[in-house]
């Protein structure tokens, strides 16, 4: 009875032990990668360029001051 | 058995709440999406330290497996402890080969400290109720 309960033991620990195993397994990203990959947001930009807006501003402000140096010069006749 | 698997749901919930969904056990149990989905939304994403969400899952996940081998062997350690044993063994010695770049995978301090401070909790509740059913017997 003692004998029959400890093998019982066993096979609970050896259940045990390949459903932790399992789970560390499922903690893996499908890639392979480890699952220290922490989560992140696909729709989210990897590089946001806070400045683009003044550049896009400067642009608009030097295009715009060529416009008017090359239509005060008379270029346009 | 109670506290061990308060720990792994714990343990787990904040794993599958926090981590990507491209991990494995999401394909393995589709079920967890919805777990995933439910918790993201009752519970706020911002503000958690970073241990609390990488480390301590891992940390809980070593605390319940070796709660479950200590109750089936009815907290004799001296009985079971090359089980207990193992999956520490596995997982210090995996963070510890990360760090060395021979296992893939990120090397994580708070990974490595928690696994050893949860390996002593668990060591220690296990010597603790042995001790206590020692006194009563």
């Amino acid at each position: 009875m003692k004998k029959k309960s400890f093998f019982g033991k066993i096979i609970l620990s050896v259940l045990c032990v390949i459903a932790f195993l399992v789970l560390a397994t499922a903690s893996d990203n499908k890639d392979g990668q480890s699952s220290g990959d922490y989560d992140s947001d696909p729709n989210t930009p990897t590089y946001i360029d806070d400045n683009s807006s003044d550049y896009s501003s400067d642009i608009s402000e030097d295009s715009r001051a060529e416009d008017e140096e090359y239509y005060s010069s008379g270029a346009e006749d | 058995m109670i506290v061990a698997t308060v720990a792994l749901l714990l343990g787990g919930s904040i794993y599958v709440a926090y981590r990507a969904e491209t991990l494995l056990m999401f394909s393995w149990f589709p079920v967890l999406k919805s777990w995933r989905a439910f918790l993201r939304q009752h519970i706020a994403l911002d503000g958690w330290p970073e241990w609390f969400l990488y480390a301590l899952p891992d940390g809980m996940w070593i605390l319940s497996y070796l709660l479950v081998i200590g109750t089936i062997w009815d907290f004799r350690m001296k009985d079971c402890i090359l089980l207990l044993l193992l999956m520490p063994v596995i997982a210090i010695s995996s963070e510890i080969l990360q760090f060395f770049h021979l296992m893939h995978g990120t090397f994580d301090v708070y990974d490595l400290v928690f696994y050893t401070l949860f390996t002593a909790i668990g060591f220690y509740t296990i010597y603790y109720y042995n001790h206590q059913i020692n006194k009563k017997l």
